[in-house]
Formats: C-alpha cells, sequence, structure tokens
C-alpha cells in the first residue's frame, strides 16, 4: 500500500509541474501585466471571502459565494487530471485490492491543490471561534467548498446541475445559512440527475458545420470560456454599481480580458487544424476550414464581449476594441504561442488611444 | 504513368529526398523501401498534400498543379478527425468530391454496420477499410494505398483483390507483404534505384 501512495505523491507533483510548464508563458505575461496588482487581487480573494461572512445585503453574500464556488470548479477542473492521475486510472486497478486507497488518495491531492478551501481555512483561524460561532453560514459556505469539491472529481455534471438551480435559487433564499445547506441538497439531488444528454442528431459536415462537432467533443474548451466571461460580466455589474464613473474603463477592460480567453481558442483549434492538414487538403477544403475557424472564433469572442460593452459602454469609440480578436488572429497566424504577448501589446495600445483621444 | 523528377523535400534537419528522380510506369506497381526511407512521403507528395517540396510531379508527362484533384490515397498518416463518425466523414468526401456514395465499396469490406460508429471508437482494421473506401469511392485516374492489408482480415484482403483487379487506372501501394498483390500481377519496383 505504502508504495501506492508513494507512486501517486509521485504521479500527482509530475503532472502539477507538467501544468505549470504549460502555463509558464500565460502566468508569467499576467504576472508581468498585472503584478502591481497582484497584492489587490489577492487581498480582493479576501475581501470576496468577508463579503460572505459579513454583508449589509444577503444576496450579496449568497452571490459572492456561488461565484466562488463556480470559480473554484473551473480551477480545479483544469487540476482533476493531476489530482485523480487520469492517464493511469485503470493501471491503479492492478496495484489495489480495494477502492479505500485509491479514494484517500484522490482526496489528499485535491486537498493540496484547493487552494480557495485553503483561504477560507486560513480566514477561519484568523477569526477564532468565538466570530465564527457568530457566522454559522460561514462554516457552511467552507463545507460547501468540499463537497462541491468533491462531487466534481467524480460526478462533474451533479456540480453543473446544482450551480443552475443555485443560480435560480438566489431569487428566492433570505438567509445566507440556508441558501448554502439548500445548495448541499441540491447537489445530493443532482447526483441522480442524467450525466449527459445524447443527441442522436448527426449534423452533414461540411468545413462550417464541422466546427460544430468540434465543440460539441470538446464541450470544456466552450464551458470554462463561457464561465469566465458570465463572472467578468457578473464583477463589472459589482464594480460599476460602487464607481459608477468609472463604468466605461470597468466595461472596456473586461472586454479586453474576455478577449483574451476567447482568442486563445485559437491555440486549441489550430493545433486540430495542423494535425489534420493532410485530411482537408486531401479534400480540398484546407483554406475552407481554416477560414470557417477564423470566422467562429470573431464570433464567439463578439458574441460574449458585445453585451458587456452595449450594457456598459455608451462610447462607440470603445467598441473599437472588438477588433482585437481579429487583429490577434491575424498577427499570430503562424505563431500562436505569442497570442498572449501580441494581445497584451494590443490591449495597452488600445487603453493608450483611448486615453490619448 | 507518374514521374517524379529531381524532388527535393526535408524535414527539419533530416534531408528524405535530394534531387530524387523515378519513374513509375507500371499500372500496378508495389513500391518496397524499408521502414523509415520516404515511401508515405513520397506517396503524399504525389497525392498533392504536401507543398513543401522542389521539384515536379508529373501525370501523363504533364505537370499537375492541383495533384489532389486527379490522385486519390489511404494512408496511415493522414488521420480522419475521430470525434466524427465513418458516415459523415464519407459524406464529406462525397461532397467534397461529387462523388457516389460508395454502397457497394462499404458492403464488399463488410463495412455498413460501422458507419455510425465513431473514427475513435473503430477497430485499426476498420479504420484501415474506412482509409480505404474513402479513397476508393472517388473513382480516381490515380490511387495510392499506403499498406492496404495492414490489420485486414483475410475474407477483407481477398475483396480488396478482387476490386483492384478490376480497377483501370494507375495504382500504387506499398507492402511489406506483396505476395498477394504479386499473384495479380503488381510489379515491384523499389523506391530508390540500386
Amino acid at each position: 500500500m505504502k508504495h501506492y501512495f508513494s507512486y501517486r505523491h509521485q504521479a500527482f507533483s509530475l503532472a502539477i509541474n507538467e501544468l505549470f510548464k504549460q502555463l509558464q508563458q500565460f502566468v508569467l505575461m499576467l504576472m508581468t501585466m498585472f503584478y502591481i496588482f497582484l497584492p489587490g487581487l489577492i487581498a480582493g480573494l479576501f475581501f470576496g471571502l468577508g463579503k460572505i461572512v459579513q454583508s449589509s445585503s444577503a444576496v450579496i453574500s449568497m452571490q459572492v459565494g456561488l461565484a466562488y464556488l463556480i470559480f473554484q470548479s473551473l480551477l480545479l477542473t483544469v487540476l482533476k487530471p493531476a489530482i485523480l492521475d487520469l492517464k493511469h486510472r485503470s493501471f491503479h486497478t492492478t496495484l489495489l485490492k480495494n477502492r479505500l486507497p485509491q479514494i484517500l488518495s484522490d482526496i489528499t491531492a485535491l486537498m493540496m491543490s484547493h487552494l480557495l478551501f485553503g483561504l477560507s481555512v486560513f480566514l477561519m483561524i484568523s477569526m477564532g471561534a468565538d466570530k465564527l460561532s457568530r457566522a454559522p453560514h460561514y462554516l457552511a459556505f467552507a463545507f460547501t467548498q468540499l463537497s462541491f469539491a468533491l462531487v466534481l472529481m467524480y460526478r462533474p455534471a451533479a456540480v453543473i446541475w446544482a450551480s443552475i438551480l443555485a443560480f435560480i435559487g438566489l431569487f428566492f433564499f433570505e438567509s445566507v445559512l440556508m441558501f448554502f445547506l439548500a445548495l448541499n441538497a441540491l447537489l445530493l439531488f443532482s447526483l441522480y440527475l442524467p450525466k449527459r444528454f445524447n443527441f442522436s442528431y448527426q449534423v452533414t459536415i461540411t468545413p462550417w458545420t464541422f466546427w460544430l462537432s468540434y465543440f460539441k467533443d470538446n464541450i470544456w474548451s466552450l464551458t470554462w470560456r463561457f464561465t469566465m466571461s458570465g463572472l467578468v460580466f457578473w464583477a463589472v455589474f459589482i464594480i460599476v454599481t460602487e464607481r459608477a464613473d468609472l463604468v466605461h474603463w470597468y466595461a472596456l477592460g473586461g472586454a479586453l480580458i474576455n478577449q483574451l480567453w476567447w482568442s486563445s481558442l485559437f491555440i486549441e483549434t489550430n493545433q486540430y487544424v495542423r494535425k489534420h492538414q493532410l485530411f482537408w487538403r486531401s479534400l480540398n477544403q484546407f483554406s475552407q476550414i481554416k477560414w470557417s475557424q477564423y470566422v467562429y472564433l470573431i464570433a464567439l469572442s463578439s458574441m460574449f464581449t458585445l453585451p458587456m460593452l452595449c450594457l456598459f459602454s455608451s462610447h462607440v469609440s470603445m467598441w473599437m476594441s472588438l477588433l482585437i480578436t481579429p487583429l490577434v488572429l491575424i498577427l499570430c497566424k503562424n505563431r500562436p504561442q505569442f497570442m498572449a504577448v501580441v494581445w497584451a501589446s494590443l490591449a495597452i495600445s488600445f487603453i493608450m488611444l483611448m486615453v490619448i483621444f | 504513368m507518374i514521374e517524379v523528377k529531381n524532388l527535393t523535400k526535408s524535414f527539419a534537419n533530416k534531408i528524405v529526398f535530394q534531387n530524387y528522380s523515378s519513374v513509375f510506369n507500371a499500372n500496378k506497381l508495389c513500391v518496397e523501401a524499408e521502414n523509415g526511407l520516404g515511401k508515405t512521403t513520397l506517396f503524399t507528395i504525389i497525392a498533392g498534400l504536401d507543398p513543401h517540396y522542389s521539384g515536379d510531379i508529373l501525370l501523363d508527362g504533364e505537370k499537375v498543379t492541383q495533384l489532389q484533384n486527379q490522385v486519390a490515397i489511404a494512408s496511415d498518416k493522414i488521420p480522419f478527425p475521430t470525434f466524427l463518425t465513418a458516415k459523415q466523414i464519407l459524406t464529406l468526401t462525397q461532397s467534397s468530391w461529387k462523388c457516389a456514395w460508395p454502397e457497394q465499396l462499404c458492403e464488399m469490406l463488410h463495412f455498413k454496420q460501422f458507419l455510425d460508429t465513431k473514427v475513435g471508437e473503430l477497430s485499426s482494421g476498420n479504420q484501415k477499410k474506412l482509409q480505404l473506401i474513402n479513397a476508393m469511392m472517388r473513382h480516381c485516374d490515380y490511387l495510392i494505398l499506403d499498406e492496404p492489408s495492414a490489420a485486414l482480415d483475410a475474407d477483407s484482403v481477398k475483396a480488396l483483390l478482387a476490386w483492384i483487379e478490376q480497377y483501370k487506372g494507375q495504382l500504387i501501394i506499398s507492402c511489406h507483404e506483396p505476395e498477394p498483390f504479386v499473384e495479380i500481377d503488381f510489379d515491384k519496383q523499389p523506391l530508390f534505384a540500386e
């Protein structure tokens, strides 16, 4: 058994190192650009947790709590292959007589990766038993962080169901404690809801409909971007109620960040096009598949950016920021690895132009 | 007749062909060479799928710019998108090249029951069948089959040989066990002249 735990530890460390290597350029760029704001960002995370502990409005506490749970689900989904050692899952069964050591190793790796729960624990320790006893809803929130994380590992569909149902619940609950308790009940109930819908309908494949099948098969690449767009939209919405005078700048910032991850879809789709270029050439459709790829990416990026600009910014000049995605695609056509740097240069240039003119 | 003139092709640091010239005359021909010498690379160039080379490819003595219009190819080197079903792949080929649905070919290779299976879920033998049907359905004047009998069951090899015997165009294959093909009058030609 000792050998199994030691293997899982090694596999986890290796996978995490590999993941960080892959994200290195992206993380480095974000840190270089936003290093001044990093302490603010960490403070912001604590500020958010503070809003859950105590807020003038129960609705805000519930909203922030749910946003945290969705955000942690995104982070943990990225780490899930490393936490569960998904690549070698069937290998584990050849080493074990029962599943208990496997589950124990999963939970240990999960706890080591769950940074947002770590922050909650840190805050709870800082608060002390006395204050904590006056905020039982915060204990319920921390428990929900754990239950969501655990279910996400084995039954991710239940977390999606529970999050959707919880979103509806925001309009009905008045007590924060009851909301988080209900969230756990919803999660339990969601375990019995369908894992996936089977759409038996098959579209006729053309270079244009091909991407629909691609995204259906790679639904996660859309899901996390869609969720992040939703969270940014929500964040801008909350911030502008506090600083309405800076609404244009927050809307622009949100729109630019939004375009970063929608443009980054180019890296994944481009890898796929390159891998299958002989196939598309054999059909004489290589240029069509590349065209349709650009059109889909620009359409998706605009679709999720436009509402933010329409709702929060009446300055038509700021709508010019929609051109960032097409420009990133054109400039990174042959060098997708420089996408983040190109986006950053274009975004900064655009903001400078807005400030000057 | 397929003629290759002064072909130079390299990958990163490796030169695969340098000023290579060869004529593939026979109507049914098995190109022979050890693994890794460039058979598949040459095939993808002749089929017009790889534009990154210098030299000329001539079909019946004429230089052709859009080789893929006249040459069909089946090869493991051309991976199909794994999330599409076999039927979707064949429909895409059908609409791209305006050819008929390969009813007979599917029946001949006992592939009908796998049409709704996703490419990623097909066995290696069935993936080979899909490649073959996908190339053969185009009824081109030039056909290249890279390792056509690899992973195929005995019945399917027999059916394939029967189809090849009645095929009128020029057919080039590569095969490490060429005996069944030689029996139906295939000529053997080494990739590089001795």
